[in-house]
């Protein structure tokens, strides 16, 4: 392969990869909001990501506007110690899944504009590194459901 | 004749001595068998004692280690504004205490101390604890009293503060990094074992079935 033919390929490969569409890679399920106990403006959206393609996908944003303030979390047991923070952003490798699950990674939402009650549905805007967003509308369920699941 | 008989007697102690020895033994054996068999809890060999704590649970209430006698006591540490960890574990706990109660045996008491009292006041844990089971105590401390309780039980928790946030806003505005474990008392108020993350219900429904049922 000579230079100039490497450099076409390189080029449209990486024209190719600019065009993956997220909406296409990534499959969103099992995605649901937990419901507000009494008195609280805060909870956690869970859901399931898998990525079907061959590259990457790095989610960057979480946005919603049933919230002042949306966030990706992470829990982390350290040595018996729950510390739970920010996360700039997500990796869904190549044909994987991630899951947000209690106990690893959620979507924090604060200052809530109403109580979340079960049978409601709120928007929620999942923004990729390749600039594209999945608007999904997940319904609000009761935080015993989640464990009697599993 | 006389001599027969007490060759006799000596005889008959010996056999009744060996008997009972095999007794002893084969009721050891039959005791060992049936050793409290648990699966997720961590069982102190001697239950510890804890010195006196009070925490309130209500502005009138208090809760202190008398209301630890006469039942076992299921305790965790959180705080309501922990979107994750904690109503987990509340809503496991509430599916242990069911199952539990659905066995015909008495349920453990079940306890949430906020280590959050900054936040965490008494009318918002009254609301926000019996949302999980009505059943379920929701209590919280004077700092030193909740440190000293949480120091016994091996129970850690730090203030966590945004940088990033005005002093006014971080007045609001914090989380609280804490131990995830599951704090069992016996019925005579003692420390007597602990269930580690992560919790599974079945799992710890199961071993508080057979710690109740053994020493009934």
């Amino acid at each position: 392969m000579n230079l100039a033919r490497f450099i076409t390929v390189l080029f449209f490969s990486s024209f190719l990869t600019a065009y993956a569409a997220v909406k296409e890679d990534i499959t969103v399920s099992n995605a649901y909001v937990r419901a507000t106990p009494p008195g609280k403006t805060m909870t956690a959206a869970f859901l399931k990501l898998e990525n079907t393609s061959d590259q990457e996908h790095r989610l960057i944003a979480v946005d919603s506007s049933a919230a002042g303030t949306t966030e990706l979390h992470q829990t982390v047991n350290e040595q018996g110690l729950l510390k739970m923070r920010p996360v700039t952003e997500m990796t869904i490798a190549a044909h994987s899944t991630q899951e947000l699950q209690p106990g690893g990674y959620h979507i924090m939402l604060v200052d809530l504009k109403q109580p979340l009650k079960i049978g409601q549905t709120i928007p929620l805007t999942l923004s990729f590194a390749s600039g594209e967003k999945l608007t999904l509308k997940i319904p609000v369920k009761s935080v015993i459901a989640d464990v009697d699941n599993q | 004749m006389k001599q027969i008989n007490s060759k006799r007697i000596v005889w008959i102690i010996i056999a009744t001595v060996i008997a009972f020895a095999v007794g002893l033994k084969l009721g050891a054996l039959v005791a060992n068998s049936q050793k409290l068999q648990v699966k997720a809890a961590t069982i102190f060999e001697k239950p510890r004692v804890i010195s006196p704590f009070k925490l309130q649970t209500t502005a009138a209430k208090e809760f202190t280690q008398k209301d630890l006698l006469g039942h076992w006591t299921l305790m965790f540490f959180g705080f309501t504004n922990c979107p994750d960890i904690c109503p987990t574990t509340l809503s496991i706990l509430n599916q242990v205490y069911q199952t539990v109660e659905k066995k015909g045996i008495k349920p453990p008491q079940v306890v949430f101390v906020s280590v959050d009292p900054g936040r965490d006041h008494l009318d918002k844990l009254a609301s926000y604890v019996p949302y999980f089971n009505p059943n379920f105590i929701g209590a919280t401390g004077a700092p030193n009293e909740l440190k000293s309780l949480a120091q016994q039980l091996g129970v850690m928790y730090q203030r966590i503060d945004d940088p990033k946030l005005t002093p006014e806003q971080q007045k609001k505005s914090y989380l609280v990094d804490h131990s995830g474990t599951i704090v069992v008392f016996n019925p005579q108020g003692q420390y007597f074992a602990v269930f580690s993350m992560p919790h599974q219900a079945p799992e710890i429904a199961q071993d508080m079935i057979n710690i109740t049922q053994h020493y009934e």
